[in-house]
């Protein structure tokens, strides 16, 4: 048992099982809709999170331009729904395909910076899209002397269509699908980080993090692995991106600016930053607080802003950092306590 | 070990600089290393003993002249292929990965610094596996494979950066100032794991070191630089007799490495 609860390997899954078999029981509860489509948001939220945590956290790449690639898988499948008019089911899979080549470019613009630069670059550019988002105002499209913009505009994507879950599983059900959907995209995303961080691609990102000039001169190409981790991350996001899309069936330049941005950051960092687990930790938190305070949406700013404070100062490796600190000192002494007073007693026979 | 002139050097350094705006911290430095010899560098603080480590080993380019390594001029060439080339180096500062286990920082450099590996895969590669598995049990740290290396002392440090190095099997191993800090009984460890490197993997070995017993125990030709240039170069029973030597470094320990010698 001691082995099963000291190693990670045998942990995460076992871990990962519970959490998922959670997750997937709850909505035959009947928690009622508006549950459902916040654990939906909050599944979308962690997916898009758990992947910049391999970029940020586990390659050390302090990149604030993720929901850029974010944006492309939603824009993209809303795009061709609009305006090629296929289903999203087929536009979805695309759009994350141009999120991978998005979050290609962004990792060859980054090659040349280092640490806080970088951050500087990608906030740069995040704001850029934003404000050309914004700044749309040619008409693409008109429908009855309405104006449309190639982008939304100001406005934003509508009635490009969706995953088409009232026809599926019938109007009382139809959340459940986007609900499973997401589940999905978390779970997949979660297993491909899981699998990234433990073969010899995570120990590459691990120890670009921890000392570029050590790894160059122990074979390592920062150049390569630096654009690697960004290709590899973005095709879940692109995913979360176009699932958003089809469940609010709305896209808008939100999803690039910066509440947004600094909402998913603090989730990233509370969570724990380079934790396999922390984005989910960090999103249930946030979110649960979130919603606590929403009669109280003056206290929000507030209470977000002495978490982070806490977080930073006492809890330097977030709840996933303190989670495995307090499981190293009680769980696994205890089991190896047990064992060895069973040792003992067998001894004394 | 009978040195054959017509054999070419493993390494060669013709005419190499390195310079930092008017500082020449390397000057125009020639010298050989031989096949399978341990050429020991030492020299005072500041006379450009790491950093010519840095040059050859492509973290720092030169400014100008030649590095020779196996027929190659490898002035120019990125670290991580001078690594895959066959040189391998250690650190001044006791570096290491400090968020990774003892055994996951010599893995590292068992699968991507042995050799230009394309595609990395989602599973260690046995061979790999084996030998970052030999190399911490050379350096006798199998027993502390699962620790972080954050938490290490610096004597377990430097072991593991030496066992990380010779888990890329290279053909010249770099050794800067690898026992300073450490005790009269850790010296004469590291000494042993050299000499037992050097008799098992049939490498050739260059080792920047101030303390004069390590250095004189293993090498069998010394250098010793002042301000980047090469001011003596010859058996390390010589070096307390050389005038310029004991001039510029030595000093009063002149007499303390005469009787070391005898």
């Amino acid at each position: 048992m001691i082995d099963v609860m000291s190693n990670p390997r045998s942990r995460d899954p076992i871990f990962g099982g519970v959490l998922l078999a959670i997750a997937i029981i709850i909505p035959f509860l009947d928690p009622g809709i508006y549950f459902v489509k916040q654990l939906t948001l909050l599944f979308i939220w962690t997916a898009a999170v758990t992947q910049w945590n391999l970029v940020f956290g586990v390659a050390g790449i302090w990149t604030l331009a993720h929901m850029v690639i974010f944006a492309t898988g939603g824009y993209g499948t809303a795009m061709i729904g609009l305006y090629l008019d296929w289903s999203l089911w087929v536009g979805l899979p695309i759009a994350a395909l141009c999120a991978i080549f998005i979050s290609y470019l962004i990792g060859v613009a980054t090659v040349r910076l280092r640490g806080p630069y970088v951050a500087v670059l990608t906030l740069a550019i995040a704001v850029a899209i934003y404000a050309l988002i914004l700044s749309d105002s040619e008409c693409f499209t008109y429908d009855e002397l309405v104006c449309y913009q190639f982008s939304g505009g100001i406005n934003g994507l509508h009635r490009f269509g969706d995953f088409g879950f009232k026809e599926l599983l019938g109007f009382k059900q139809r959340f459940f699908g986007d609900y499973y959907l997401a589940l999905a995209v978390l779970a997949f995303g979660t297993a491909f980080v899981i699998a990234v961080v433990r073969s010899p691609f995570g120990l590459a990102f691990r120890g670009l993090r921890d000392n570029e000039k050590y790894s160059r001169s122990r074979g390592i190409s920062f150049t390569k692995y630096q654009i690697l981790v960004f290709v590899m991350s973005g095709f879940f996001t692109g995913l979360a991106g176009g699932v958003y899309a089809g469940f609010f069936k709305t896209m808008g330049s939100s999803v690039v600016g910066m509440p947004l941005l600094l909402y998913l950051f603090t989730m990233m960092i509370v969570g724990g930053r380079g934790y396999i687990w922390g984005p989910i930790l960090g999103c249930g938190l946030l979110m649960l607080v979130d919603d606590l305070l929403r009669t109280q949406a003056e206290w929000r700013t507030v209470v977000f802003a002495v978490i982070i404070i806490v977080v930073v100062l006492f809890m330097r490796f977030g709840l996933a950092g303190l989670i495995e600190q307090l499981w190293h000192r009680y769980v696994v002494q205890f089991f190896r306590l047990r064992r060895e007073e069973r040792e003992r007693s067998m001894a004394a026979k | 070990m009978m040195s054959d002139k017509k054999i070419a050097p493993i390494l060669a350094c013709r005419s190499l600089s390195k310079h930092y705006g008017a500082l020449a911290a390397v000057d125009k430095l020639n010298f050989d290393v031989r096949s399978g010899e341990i050429l020991g560098i030492s020299g005072p603080n500041g006379a450009g003993k790491t950093t010519l480590f840095e040059v050859i080993s492509g973290l720092d380019p030169a400014t100008s002249g030649e590095i020779s390594f196996r027929g190659h001029n490898i002035v120019d060439f990125p670290p991580e292929q001078i690594c895959h080339m066959g040189i391998a180096r250690t650190f001044q500062l006791n570096t290491a990965f400090d968020t990774l286990t003892a055994r996951e920082n010599v893995l590292l450099a068992s699968c991507f610094g042995h050799h230009n590996l394309l595609f990395p895969g989602f599973k260690f590669n046995r061979s790999a596996l084996k030998r970052a598995d030999e190399a911490l049990d050379l350096v006798r740290m199998t027993h502390k494979r699962d620790a972080v290396a954050r938490d290490l002392p610096v004597y377990d440090r430097k072991r593991l950066m030496i066992a990380g190095a010779l888990a890329c099997e290279p053909k010249l191993l770099l050794l800067d100032e690898p026992v300073g800090g450490l005790d009269f009984q850790e010296i004469n460890e590291v000494i042993e794991l050299v000499e037992i490197i050097r008799h098992e993997h049939s490498l050739t070995i260059i080792l920047i070191e101030h303390v004069m017993r390590f250095l004189v125990a293993l090498s069998d030709r010394v250098m010793i630089m002042h301000q980047g240039k090469n001011i003596y170069e010859g058996l390390p029973e010589e070096l307390a007799k050389d005038p310029t030597v004991v001039e510029v470094y030595l000093g009063e320990e002149a007499k303390h490495l005469k009787q070391l010698m005898q």
